[in-house]
């Protein structure tokens, strides 16, 4: 009996359980999915928007924010990566002495037309971001632990340290990869050349403990907050719904936070709001520190 | 082991002789493609959620729909891409099924026949043999393959894939199929790409469930009227197919070698090697045995996060091979698994090796000045005359003679 269960009577019962899909369940979707249902596609008339208006506002943790590992250094460029021998914290959450919440990006989820963006916008649509908006890495750090730029941007993609690194770029979706070695005090350039739904890593594999974070969004409307926690969008549509996303290294997508004292759920990250002309909205948003465990 | 003691028992019954039964299989279920649930949990994990069991069922439904079974693969019928080039319907059939023959030269299930112990039945590298193997099989479901003509992550062409089955990877458990005749070869060509592309489209589907749906929503709800979820669905098989039928037209043009003295490209290229733009000496270390950087981790191992140990025992529970690091080449060995001809080292130097730590050369742009140091194809020449000489330069040497210099710079 042992011979004829080894032999293949099931070939499954020992594995993890698998999902089936019914052959009828699978022709109704293929039916679906070929036949082009008439005048589908065409999309709902949009309203305009009535104006423009800015987001601002302020990341806290609640509690007890989480302290950093240190990063483990490791390689003969110990000297210039870990001066002291103490190797550099890490940032996956970083926040100031009293709770403010740096690098939490904040970034418009609606796909808006390029008619909706405000004018001050236009000259940062085709921008090479060089120098000191450049993607710099210096100690075997980088500088920028989560960068955002629009999709159709370039960056400088710097080397301020004297040894060379490799920056090591995979999006999941929508930009292009790019693994180029990076040779010291040197430059090159990243174009994305496509949106990002979401924040994706940027490593180096010289160094390994080093890693970022980038998005890069199509639209103007995004924002990473700064190390007092505060955050500005400006010249946001108004008078149309808008869906914001908000995220954070470590806890991924925010969803349980309190905004301006009132407890609210965002799901997978997203809130919907449409903004007034002219008004200056504020949010200020507090995380329990638990969600950071 | 109760269910499969029952399960022979019943299978006993309707046989009544055991080796019978063995033999005919008692009817062993119909092959499936297994879904990604390590892919699933990884995104879980990352960002905090959890899928319900109905998205992972619709996930499976919509990938079934349009990819088919493992006995009956379909290429996916999608609007004004043309990908025939890609996934052939005919040299898919040779490949898929279970292994048959109704005459020498009108085989089956090629793919079952070559290749499913290693990289499984759903392409994912995690075949009955994988766990025993070093370097583990290639999971093809993310797309990614490491010996090839075209630029880091841009998809192999199909002579690089031709070029794998036929000439294997030296130094890996990957055997050269070289006398299978040459339809059979591109079937599973054919069909290695159809599980690549299945394998990326479902991750996309995965990865939509995190950025795209709400929370329990699915990718298609025969309840939710709208063309859009269907929009969405073709536009993500779409673009991972356009990507592979873009690839054909994307090989890294080759520069013949210039005309130097070999002795002297040896000695510029061993400068190169230890020097600061190339860099090559950080990884591949100093005699270049590859005993430099070696805790790092291949892109497939590295969404695992192996040094968070808990989500690590979940994505292991879920069939992910246990983690190793990834090794930079011991180039003395004179063993290159992407192929030993100089166009093969051109390529790995230039693009670099997708999917693992070893990034593209810097570059000199056109019209870069005079004093720029970044490399130039002559470079990379002699880059690889002297790789390729290395293996019978002694040991006992090790040619560490720009290494003064270069620590001072690195300070």
């Amino acid at each position: 009996m042992l011979v004829a269960a080894a032999l293949g009577c099931d070939q499954g019962g020992i594995r993890t359980a698998n999902y089936h899909t019914s052959p009828d369940v699978a022709e109704k979707l293929r039916e679906k999915l070929v036949v082009q249902s008439a005048g589908g596609g065409a999309a709902a008339e949009l309203a305009d928007p009535t104006g423009f208006a800015t987001i601002r506002g302020m990341f806290k943790i609640s509690g007890n924010a989480p302290q950093m590992a240190r990063l483990a250094v490791t390689g003969d460029d110990a000297s210039l990566c870990a001066p002291g021998g103490q190797g550099p914290l890490s940032e996956e959450v970083v926040a100031g002495p009293g709770g403010e919440l740096a690098n939490v990006v904040i970034f418009l989820d609606s796909k808006i037309p390029q008619e909706w963006e405000h004018e001050d916008y236009a000259a940062t649509r085709d921008a090479l971001l060089a120098g000191e908006n450049g993607f710099d890495q210096k100690q075997c750090l980088f500088l920028s632990h989560v960068f955002a730029m629009r999709s159709t941007q370039t960056v400088e993609i710097i080397n301020s340290d004297g040894v060379g690194h490799n920056t090591n770029i995979q999006p999941i979706k929508g930009a292009q990869p790019s693994n180029n070695s990076l040779p010291a005090n040197s430059t090159s350039v990243y174009a994305p050349g496509g949106e990002s739904p979401a924040p994706f890593s940027v490593t180096c594999s010289i160094h390994p403990w080093m890693k970022a974070y980038m998005i890069t969004r199509s639209n103007p409307y995004f924002a990473v907050t700064n190390k007092d926690g505060s955050f500005e969008i400006k010249n946001a549509p108004t008078g149309v719904p808008l869906t914001f996303r908000v995220w954070q290294e470590k806890a991924g997508f925010l969803q349980e936070v309190t905004v301006n004292g009132a407890a609210e759920k965002w799901s997978k990250g997203r809130f919907k709001t449409t903004l007034n002309a002219d008004e200056d909205v504020n949010l200020d948003v507090v995380i329990n520190a638990t969600v950071f465990e | 082991m109760n269910v499969l003691l029952n399960q022979a028992q019943r299978c006993l019954v309707a046989t009544s002789l055991l080796a019978v039964a063995a033999a005919v299989g008692c009817g062993a279920p119909e092959a499936e493609f297994r879904l990604n649930r390590v892919y699933a949990a990884v995104e879980e994990s990352r960002n905090n959620v959890t899928f319900t069991e109905p998205q992972m069922q619709n996930v499976n439904d919509v990938v079934t729909a349009l990819f088919g079974t493992p006995d009956s693969p379909i290429v996916p019928n999608l609007p004004d891409v043309d990908l025939v080039s890609v996934l052939d319907q005919r040299k898919l059939d040779l490949a898929a099924g279970p292994v048959h023959r109704e005459s020498i030269d009108s085989p089956t299930g090629l793919y079952r026949e070559h290749c499913v112990h290693c990289h499984g039945i759903t392409g994912d590298g995690a075949g009955p043999t994988a766990a025993f193997l070093n370097p583990y099989p290639r999971d093809y479901r993310r797309g990614i393959f490491k010996f090839k003509s075209t630029p880091n992550l841009t998809p192999p062409t199909d002579d690089d894939l031709h070029r794998t089955l036929f000439e294997g990877l030296p130094g890996t458990s990957m055997p050269s199929f070289k006398l299978l005749p040459r339809n059979e070869l591109e079937s599973l060509v054919h069909y290695v790409r159809y599980l690549a592309i299945r394998g990326e489209v479902e991750r996309q589907f995965i990865y939509g469930l995190v950025t795209e749906l709400d929370e329990g929503e699915l990718l298609i709800d025969f309840s939710v009227a709208g063309e859009e979820q269907y929009d969405f669905v073709r536009s993500e098989a779409a673009l991972i197919v356009q990507k592979w039928i873009d690839a054909e037209a994307a090989a890294t043009p080759v520069p013949a070698r210039p005309e130097m003295p070999m002795e002297e490209s040896i000695a510029k290229g061993k400068e190169l090697f230890f020097g600061p733009v190339a860099n090559c000496v950080k990884c591949h270390g100093p005699t270049g045995i590859g005993d430099g950087v070696t805790n790092d981790y291949d892109e497939w191992t590295k969404e695992l996060n192996p040094a968070n140990k808990e989500p690590l025992q979940r994505f292991l529970s879920l069939g992910a091979l246990a983690p190793r690091n990834s090794r930079p080449r011991n180039l003395r060995m004179d063993v290159y698994r992407g192929g030993r001809r100089p166009v093969d080292l051109y390529w790995r130097i230039h693009n670099g090796i997708a999917g693992t730590p070893m990034p593209a050369a810097a570059m000199k742009p056109d019209g870069a000045p005079e004093n720029d140091t970044r490399l130039t194809p002559k470079d990379i020449w002699s880059l690889i005359d002297y790789i390729r000489h290395l293996p019978y330069e002694p040991l006992s040497k090790p040619a560490n003679l720009q290494q003064p210099t270069n620590n001072r710079e690195r300070l």
